[in-house]
């Protein structure tokens, strides 16, 4: 059964899911591109906001049900614009290699969508900073070309101003934060109402109000990647680009920014495309269209429905109390390759699929205190040799 | 946030700034500018309300110093701010003029801090300046000259030098060794030219025909023990002529009062005595240095508060305007080309293009000490830099990568590209010196006239070829560079 946003918004008030609710009032109203629209959002944000903070978590939900069904329509205008998916950024066969060190990035082919989340996965030091640079365009190729299709003539510096990249290590902020931001919006053109508005949108979109007239130093790193997300957001960016976004956020916050950036990327208003790196392939996962693994330089593009059709591999990862001998004993003779990391033990075969792997398992009572199929998971080439 | 500070209206403006100009807001112009204006008032209350004796010795030197010392770490404190929000490097999108107004906005916040160092001695020329006037000043040390020979009218050496001289054009034109001597001592005798003896007579105190050739000139004994010290200068009033002063006490010597003028010298010697001179120096006078008339007035007190006051009044007159002036701009300029230079490259840029230069420097001017770069003026050398710092930075606009060299290059050619007229109109003159050496003084006055307005053309004329390139060379090349990927 498919739900109207109105539906889905009240279904998760009514399941709790409050602040998700509130992320996407926000975002419906931003895609209609009525500023009246927003600022009602944003009131009703702070004062949600509020609630919850106080712990009046049945205020919160009545006053978001009540402003859902009120605001009814109004949020469904941008649901008529249609999804954006123009293509942004075309990579090919890029390479580099630094003229010290030995490594190098090997050709990789990429395009990147608006609307497209791409996450790259791989190892320390297997190349995914220098990929993410060279797509960001701050590091000069050694082979291939990019080719940012929707500026055809700019040159570097707008090209600069179109790609946001995020580091890892995020520069600090001085000052205020919300002066920051105000102050990167200034750059980007938007100036008067149109800056406070565009700046209340973000701190409350992400969560941020309450931080906002806080310094640096004041806030977690978690929050400073927020902060950063946020600022580059106000840039209005064709194309995002993230390093490693997750390392420093739990794993709460971890969901709730990629759930974000899955919002954003494909906004009816400002889609973008967007580009991450990290180690969390599970969450990753969840969210992006399309996952790089690179090893050693190189690159493999996977495409999760692809494999699906092509691939029927049986791979899962547990973690047991049990011997290798046991699990082989409980295998009941079929070929299965047993790989133990130190932690986990992960099982490849290709004789039986998920369920008949853990009906075996359960059979030959083997103590189970934590199982996953990465049958489909980019995760399964990391335990490859 | 609450600054206290700062005013409401100076918040408001400020948020005004940060919403609508991120350029203005960041350059924090408008806070230096409060910040001085409060500073300035303060500043220039207490100096004129501080006990301060124009007849002293100038102690600006003091306050001047701790001004600078503030001004410096209020240089450095707007740096600190400057660099927190870098509208450049946050690839903004922004236009060819942002340069230009960068720069201004730089500019005018040095320049404003730099004001503060001169304020002590502004107000110390002020108050000097209201204090006494130059007319003022000029009468009375004519009334004091008058003064001092009459009250020590039986103490003066009364007989005029005499110096006969004899006309004899053929002589002195035959034996003189340039054209601008009119006068020759042969054996004792002294002979002039026509020209020569016209002259004389211009100056002469008095002169006296003898015959068809021979004049007699006098002298009267210089009886001007206080001099006017440069006011005379800026009066309409003339200082006496020595001669002046022996008719003026000569005549009056006969029906003279002298315990009024005792009284009136006494009062004008309070007025500009410096109060702080025997302190200083004291009058020791040994066995055989016996005390004179000269000390027992305070003549030398006398005229050091005159000296102590001209200095003070005059410090910001004429060309001292023009000394002042050019400190606080260059010290400005400088600051400003150093600051949005290190605004608009990297450190490692920025420190290892300090260094070059600096070596760069160091070698050429060994170079010149050998006399290897010596051909036309010299430095003709620094203009070839200046032209190939500009031919480097060029070839950003062909590179694939950013490169550290061209962007040194470029830091070089923006800083030194104002210097250029003056540096060609340097180095023009100083060719030209050689040839010109031995100009008759008239010639080279004009001359000199001339230089000076040239320099002050080339000064104006850096600083707009400045402001040309900025929006149309130096915004394309600094952005291109900037951008450019790393290798």
């Amino acid at each position: 059964m498919e739900f109207n946003p109105v539906q889905e918004l009240l279904q998760q008030v009514q399941h709790g899911d409050l602040a998700l609710a509130n992320r996407r009032l926000l975002d419906l109203c931003f895609d209609t591109n009525n500023s009246e629209l927003i600022k009602k959002a944003i009131d009703i944000s702070k004062v949600l906001r509020q609630h919850l903070i106080d712990g009046n978590k049945e205020a919160a939900a009545h006053l978001l049900d009540n402003e859902i069904k009120r605001l009814g329509d109004q949020i469904l205008d941008a649901e008529h614009v249609p999804l954006n998916f123009e293509l942004l950024l075309e990579a090919k066969a890029i390479e580099k290699h630094y003229a010290k060190g030995n490594f190098r990035l090997q050709s990789i082919s990429l395009s990147v969508h608006r609307g497209e989340i791409i996450g790259i996965v791989g190892e320390n030091g297997n190349g995914k900073t220098t990929m993410l640079r060279c797509l960001a365009g701050q590091l000069e190729l050694s082979g291939g070309a990019l080719n940012y299709t929707q500026l055809p003539e700019a040159d570097l510096y707008a090209i600069r101003n179109y790609v946001a990249f995020i580091p890892q290590r995020i520069p600090r902020w001085y000052g205020i934060l919300k002066d920051n931001l105000h102050f990167s919006a200034s750059l980007a053109g938007l100036n008067g109402p149109e800056n406070e508005l565009a700046v209340a949108f973000m701190l409350e979109r992400l969560g941020l109000g309450e931080y906002a007239d806080k310094t640096w130093e004041q806030i977690s790193s978690g929050y400073r990647t927020r902060f950063e997300l946020a600022r580059v957001l106000l840039a209005k960016p064709g194309l995002l680009i993230l390093d490693e976004p997750l390392a420093n956020l739990d794993i709460n916050a971890q969901q709730t920014i990629l759930n974000d950036l899955r919002m954003m990327a494909r906004s009816r208003r400002r889609p973008m495309g967007i580009v991450l790196s990290s180690q969390q392939l599970h969450e990753v996962e969840h969210v992006a269209d399309r996952m790089v693994l690179i090893r050693n330089g190189s690159g493999s593009i996977s495409d999760a429905k692809q494999q699906e059709e092509t691939e029927n591999l049986c791979v899962a990862e547990i973690e047991t109390s049990a011997s290798r001998e046991m699990l082989i004993a409980a295998m009941q003779g079929a070929e299965v390759q047993l790989h133990f990391n130190g932690g986990f033990y992960t099982l490849e075969t290709k004789e039986m699929d998920a369920q008949e792997l853990v009906k075996r398992l359960v059979g030959g009572n083997i103590p189970i205190s934590y199982y996953r199929d990465i049958s489909h998971s980019t995760k399964r080439f990391f335990t490859q040799k | 946030m609450k600054r206290i500070f700062f005013p409401a209206f100076l918040q408001r403006y400020d948020r005004k700034l940060l919403l609508n100009n991120p350029i203005g807001w960041s350059s924090r112009l408008h806070r230096v500018a409060w910040i001085i204006c409060i500073a300035t008032l303060i500043l220039t209350g207490y100096f004129l309300v501080q006990p301060n004796d124009p007849r002293t010795n100038s102690t600006v030197y003091m306050p001047t110093i701790l001004l600078s010392v503030i001004a410096i770490v209020g240089f450095v404190f707007w740096m600190i701010y400057l660099l927190r929000f870098n509208v450049f490097k946050r690839f903004g999108p922004t236009g060819p003029w942002s340069f230009t107004t960068s720069f201004l906005q730089i500019f005018a916040s040095i320049g404003l801090l730099v004001v503060l160092v001169f304020i002590p001695s502004g107000i110390e020329s002020y108050r000097a300046d209201r204090a006494f006037e130059s007319d003022e000043i000029v009468q009375d040390v004519n009334r004091m000259n008058f003064l001092i020979c009459g009250l020590m009218y039986d103490s003066l050496r009364v007989e005029w030098s005499k110096d006969t001289v004899i006309v004899n054009e053929e002589l002195v034109l035959r034996a003189r060794e340039d054209s601008s001597t009119h006068e020759l001592v042969i054996e004792n005798t002294r002979y002039a030219t026509s020209k020569g003896i016209a002259e004389r007579m211009q100056f002469a105190d008095s002169s006296l025909k003898a015959n068809d050739t021979m004049y007699i000139f006098s002298e009267a004994p210089d009886y001007r023990f206080i001099q006017p010290s440069g006011a005379e200068e800026h009066s309409v009033v003339r200082p006496y002529t020595t001669r002046e002063i022996y008719f003026n006490v000569h005549n009056a010597h006969l029906k003279r009062n002298s315990a009024a003028w005792e009284k009136e010298y006494a009062g004008l010697k309070s007025k500009y005595a410096d109060p702080d001179y025997d302190a200083r120096y004291g009058v020791y006078k040994g066995i055989d240095s016996p005390i004179t008339f000269l000390d027992l007035l305070d003549v030398s007190a006398v005229s050091s508060g005159l000296d102590n006051i001209t200095s003070r009044k005059y410090g910001w007159y004429g060309d001292n305007v023009w000394i002042f002036f050019r400190i606080w701009y260059y010290l400005s300029l400088g600051l400003a080309l150093l600051v949005f230079v290190f605004r608009h490259t990297t450190p490692r840029t920025f420190f290892i293009g300090i260094l070059a230069a600096f070596i760069l420097n160091v070698l050429t001017f060994a170079f010149l000490n050998f006399g290897i770069f010596n051909g036309d003026g010299g430095l003709s050398v620094f203009i070839t830099y200046i032209l190939v710092f500009a031919g480097i930075s060029c070839m950003i606009f062909k590179d694939q990568n950013r490169n550290l060299v061209r962007g040194i290059a470029l830091n070089l050619f923006f800083v030194c590209v104002y210097f250029l007229p003056l540096l060609i109109a340097f180095n023009y003159f100083q060719s030209r010196e050689m040839y010109l050496e031995y100009e008759d003084t008239a010639l080279a006055a004009a001359r000199l006239a001339f230089q000076k307005m040239v320099y002050l053309a080339c000064e104006i004329g850096g600083f707009v070829l400045l402001m040309t390139l900025l929006p149309t060379y130096f915004y394309r090349a600094y952005r291109r560079w900037y951008a450019l990927p790393e290798a």
